[in-house]
């Protein structure tokens, strides 16, 4: 149901507070009224997110606007 | 293709709607289509069209989880094509809405998905899904309509962009009507279209593959849109009398 | 505050650009010879046929023998020749390959009308009232159609001519009744009593000396000829009509009259079977003074394009070189001084509509604000529109109204905000007496945009007033609103000036000296009670500090600041002292009322960075000589360009000379008001302020630096980020580089920083933020 909008992650990410490896989760991510699904690394225990830049400035980016109609 | 002769069907035809619905190519998804089934109650067995059934995911949703015998038809021979390579035992047709190869009250129910505003001559289908319907037969229909004002020629898009066949409320309550419909439930899923836009922009990185589509002119396309403000719903209709040439006036 | 719908239709109806050019209102039937004449140019006569004929029943007759009024109101005239209009409509009907546009009928009516004569207004009578589905039986005495312009001669009016023009009657199925005079007597086809009865409608048209017929049956006027309205054509029988050359009589012959008679007559028997008021709304029927205005800058004076065989007409090459000589009148005076209005291919009228159409509607599409959002408000569209209207007064009305139904992209101007913010806040704002004094006759209002510039130029300025000015010179830091009011924000730009007028009546109600140009504008337009002068008027009356000298011999250009566009007085000001320091200046042509905005006016370089950057591009090619300016924010914008500029303090206080220096980035403009209060307290005022001493060294490379200006994320972003991370240790490490991935959401954005530790050194690898919210 979420969107897969990351590639694979090759790197190992651990959450710094929870010393867990971050793994491939749901998230979800709102603005502006919308409301979806996407898979992203998360930690496990805490539940912290990690918004990659390709994805904040490419995609992300998009969603914004049209949802503002700037 | 040749440049400037953008038309529905090359957006429909090049599967990017597909991934971008949830492997079904419209706002909504088979959310709606479920929610129309719940309503008209049909039992099993009963025979329902699909129009516009692109690559048969409808049509298979149908055949198994309500039981109905469904078809569908498509004008796009690739679309169908592509349909049949994927479950060959699906009853998947070439013919267009306007000429539909079933015989008089054939059916009990006529889908019309996503598919009525990229249609040229929505008199002629209309009189045509009449046609095939039996007598209190039921006509369901999701697509895109006009909120504020409808678009008009001047606006500059290609007659078959589905942007170009919006109309509004009150245009489709007059076409049904003439055809020999009586809506029953009309329902707007407006949001269901800004998240179909989200997902567009989550598979495809932008809308601007979309606008494209629409005409060579994403700003033309922009332009229609702001005028008539587009917003999503669902009907559902019976057919209440047989249709006769002449019913219609001038559009 | 919804936008007012008349108000809309006031400024679309005063742009001009719509309307005809002279030949076209100058022209009884309102032909479209500019149109036709740019066919001709594109040398498509088949094209420019097709206009004429749009216009014209019979193109070939008229082609010939018209009296061409449009020629003597052409505006070519006035540099040089008219354009040969009339020899083009020949040249169109000579040189098209189709032979003539396809008519498009109406849905048949029932009414039948009679037509009498058959020159040309009657002819025009039959042709417009059978293409509008009327039923037309035309009744002529002689035993052809249009005698007169046959007796014209071959080579003024060819019979071919009239044939060729006369056979469309056969298409539109016209009754044509030859030898049938209608009148009294046993071998006249009908009287005039009997058409009346017959049809409902009948149409005179028979010639100067036609009337006599029916002198008995209709009412005479003074002439003796029959009476007839000029402008209903109506007769003293309600169901009759007549025109023509009987009408105008004893005036000569006119083709062009003849045919605009009878084009408006039709309009009459229309209105009759409508049963509509026969005179209403026919103020632009026939010929009218049109509003438009087109500018003969820069044309050179050219005589008409001479015929080889003038009984020939133009050849094709002679009629597309006098078509090249056609000036293709329109207005467009603000697009041409003005990239926003240009950037998007259309004119003030067609905006203002679709503005308002975007407001009322407001749609969820990209860019559907960036016409809203691109303007710099400066007021120079008004300034050469030859109506006035002013594109940015709509546009700030506009930008309101969309605020204030909350459809204003919250993005577009939410850095510029912020940055005002920061200039009204704790670590900029202050509003005190003269050190040593507590009470002010003068107040020192820097601007926020100098001191982010250039803080150390502030600090010499309050020095030198307070030396040459008695009665205390107190000072205020922050903000005049000016961003508010750009970005709509009505609201948060009242509360920011009446935060400002509070401050100056705590400190006394002195008279305010602004710096900055825009301050100066929006506390005269906003805060009328606060006297306020110039800071350059000030200077040349006081006098300037010992360290002004002029810099080097050579010439700089003046750019007056956008805001001062109405401002003779600070203009001549700043003129003034460029003379006194002895500095050798030229005037830009484009310079003092018609100044342009350097890109930040109305936030433009947040709403449209692209139109913003054509607008410096543009500015900066219009003089080789380095330029000098007094304001900021236009200095920082060209010398971000590449262009030499100096601000006029370069000058006067005799430092930051370098005319090529970069304005400071973002981050570096917030320190640099914080920096410049911090020295101002100490300094001037001998306080003790403390600095909080930042916990770690934060390394920037150039790279990061650049990535940080282009996506407007501020130093003091990174470091909440970092201080947020490392105080509640919410970081992700990424194992094969040992950086750490961290985030912070202050308020609307969230930023993420990639950095490494190095023991008291943090270096900052990446960074970038997002609006959406994401868990």
């Amino acid at each position: 149901m979420a969107y897969k909008v990351i590639e694979p992650e090759t790197r190992k990410l651990v959450c710094n507070k929870c010393q867990q490896e971050l793994v491939l989760a749901e998230a979800e991510a709102s603005y502006l009224g919308a409301k979806f699904e996407i898979e992203l690394m998360k930690c496990p225990k805490c539940g912290l997110v990690y918004v990659p830049g390709s994805l904040a400035t490419g995609k992300m980016e998009q969603v914004e606007l049209s949802r503002e109609d700037k | 293709m040749p440049a400037g002769a953008c038309t529905a069907s090359r957006l429909y035809e090049s599967g990017m709607l597909e991934k971008a619905a949830g492997g079904v190519m419209r706002p909504g998804g088979l959310e709606l289509t479920a929610r129309a089934m719940d309503y008209c109650a049909f039992a099993a067995g009963a025979n329902l069209v699909d129009v516009g059934c692109g690559a048969g995911l409808t049509v298979e949703f149908l055949r198994e989880a309500y039981g109905l015998n469904a078809m569908g038809f498509d004008s796009s021979s690739v679309i169908v094509e592509r349909g049949l390579h994927r479950n060959p035992q699906l009853p998947l047709r070439q013919a267009s809405g306007e000429n539909l190869p079933l015989a008089d009250g054939a059916m009990d129910g006529v889908l019309v998905e996503c598919v009525l505003s990229a249609m040229a001559d929505k008199q002629r289908a209309m009189a045509e899904f009449n046609r095939v319907l039996g007598l209190g037969g039921r006509l369901i229909v999701t697509d895109l309509y006009a909120r504020q004002s409808a678009v008009t020629s001047e606006m500059g898009l290609p007659a078959t962009s589905c942007l170009a066949g919006m109309k509004t409320r009150e245009q489709l309550g007059l076409l049904l009507k003439e055809a020999g419909f009586s809506i029953e439930v009309w329902k707007d899923h407006t949001p269901k279209l800004s998240e179909f836009v989200i997902r567009m922009i989550m598979e495809h990185g932008s809308m601007q593959p979309f606008w494209e589509c629409q005409n060579s002119d994403a700003r033309l396309v922009q332009g229609a849109i702001k005028a008539s403000k587009p917003g999503y719903f669902l009907l559902i209709a019976r057919k209440t009398r047989e249709f006769a040439e002449g019913d219609s006036h001038e559009w | 505050m919804l936008m007012d719908r008349q108000r809309v239709r006031d400024r679309e109806n005063q742009c001009i650009q719509e309307q005809p050019p002279t030949c076209t209102a100058t022209c009884p039937i309102h032909v479209d010879a500019r149109g036709m004449i740019a066919s001709i140019r594109k040398k498509d006569f088949s094209a420019a046929f097709a206009i004429l004929n749009r216009f014209v029943p019979y193109p070939r007759i008229i082609s010939r023998i018209c009296e061409h009024p449009c020629q003597g109101e052409c505006k070519r005239n006035e540099v040089g020749e008219t354009i040969q209009i009339n020899a083009l409509e020949r040249a169109a009907v000579d040189y098209s390959t189709k032979r003539a546009s396809g008519i498009t009928f109406s849905s048949r009516k029932t009414q039948r009308i009679a037509i009498v004569g058959s020159g040309l207004s009657s002819l025009t009578v039959a042709f417009d009232l059978a293409t509008k589905g009327f039923s037309v039986v035309l009744f002529e005495a002689a035993d052809r159609l249009a005698g007169r312009l046959r007796e014209l001669g071959e080579e003024r009016l060819p019979q071919q001519a009239i044939d060729d023009d006369l056979a469309v009657l056969k298409d539109l199925s016209v009754e044509v009744r030859l030898n049938a005079r209608v009148g009294e007597g046993a071998d006249a086809a009908a009287s005039l009593s009997a058409l009346t009865e017959e049809f409902d409608a009948v149409y005179l048209g028979a010639g100067p000396d036609g009337a006599a017929s029916f002198a008995h049956e209709l009412a005479l006027n003074e002439g003796g000829r029959i009476a007839i309205d000029s402008l209903t054509f109506a007769t003293s029988n309600p169901k009759v009509f007549a025109g023509g050359s009987q009408r105008y009589a004893p005036a000569a012959f006119s083709a062009i009259t003849s045919m605009y008679d009878g084009r408006y007559a039709v309009l009459s028997i229309e209105r009759l079977f409508q049963k509509a008021s026969l005179s209403a709304n026919r103020d632009q029927q026939g010929a009218f003074a049109t509003k438009l205005f087109t500018s003969l800058k820069g044309i050179a004076p050219a005589g008409a394009t001479l015929m080889a065989v003038p009984e020939q007409g133009y050849s094709r090459e002679e009629a597309i070189a006098e078509a090249e000589r056609c000036i293709h009148c329109e207005c467009l005076e603000c697009v041409k001084v003005c990239e926003y209005l240009a950037a998007f291919k259309s004119y003030p009228k067609r905006y203002i509509r679709e503005l308002y159409n975007n407001y009322c509607i407001v749609l969820g599409v990209h860019m559907a604000n960036k016409l809203l959002n691109s303007c710099a408000e400066c007021g120079l569209c008004g300034t050469v529109c030859p109506e006035k209207l002013d594109m940015g007064d709509y546009i700030r009305y506009t930008r309101q109204a969309t605020v204030e139904i909350d459809k204003m992209p919250p993005s577009v101007h939410a850095f510029a905000l912020r940055d005002m913010a920061f200039s009204t806040g704790e670590q900029f704002a202050l509003a005190r007496h003269q050190p040593g004094h507590d009470a002010s006759r003068y107040v020192f209002y820097p601007g926020c945009q100098l001191s982010a510039s250039s803080p150390n130029q502030v600090f010499r300025l309050y020095e030198h007033l307070q030396q040459k000015l008695e009665g205390g010179v107190g000072l205020m830091l922050g903000c005049c609103g000016a961003p508010a009011d750009w970005s709509g924000r009505e609201n948060l730009f009242k509360e920011t000036i009446a935060a400002v007028q509070k401050q100056w009546q705590g400190l006394g109600s002195p008279q305010v000296i602004t710096a900055c140009s825009s301050c100066y504008r929006a506390f005269k337009n906003f805060a009328p009670t606060m006297p306020i002068e110039s800071l350059w008027t000030v200077l040349d009356q006081v006098g300037l500090p010992a360290s002004a000298t002029p810099r080097a011999a050579k010439t700089v250009a003046i750019h007056d600041a956008c805001a001062t566009r109405h401002d003779n007085g600070v203009q001549d000001s700043v003129r003034h002292l460029l003379e006194k320091l002895g500095v050798q200046v030229t005037e830009l042509e484009d310079n003092r009322s018609l100044t342009t905005c350097c890109g930040y006016g109305g936030l433009m370089s947040f709403g449209n960075p692209e139109v913003a950057e054509k607008v410096i591009d543009r500015r900066v090619q219009e003089s080789e000589a380095d330029y000098l300016t007094y304001c900021a924010m236009c200095r920082d914008n060209f010398a971000g360009k590449g262009k030499r500029s100096y601000h006029l303090l370069d000058l006067i206080c005799g430092d930051e000379d370098d005319p090529a220096r970069k304005g400071p980035g973002y981050s570096q403009r917030h320190e640099n008001r914080a920096k410049l209060k911090t020295r101002l307290l100490r300094e001037m005022w001998g306080e003790n302020v403390v600095e909080e001493k930042e916990p770690y060294e934060l390394i920037i490379t150039p790279e990061v630096a650049q990535l940080m200006e282009k996506r407007m994320i501020m130093v003091e972003d990174m470091r909440k980020v970092i201080a947020h991370a490392e105080s509640t240790g919410e970081k992700i490490l990424d194992t094969t580089t040992g950086r750490f991935l961290a985030a912070f959401r202050p308020v609307s954005v969230t930023y993420w920083v990639e950095y490494s530790v190095e023991g008291t050194k943090i270096v900052a690898y990446d960074v970038y933020s997002h609006r959406m919210e994401v868990r």
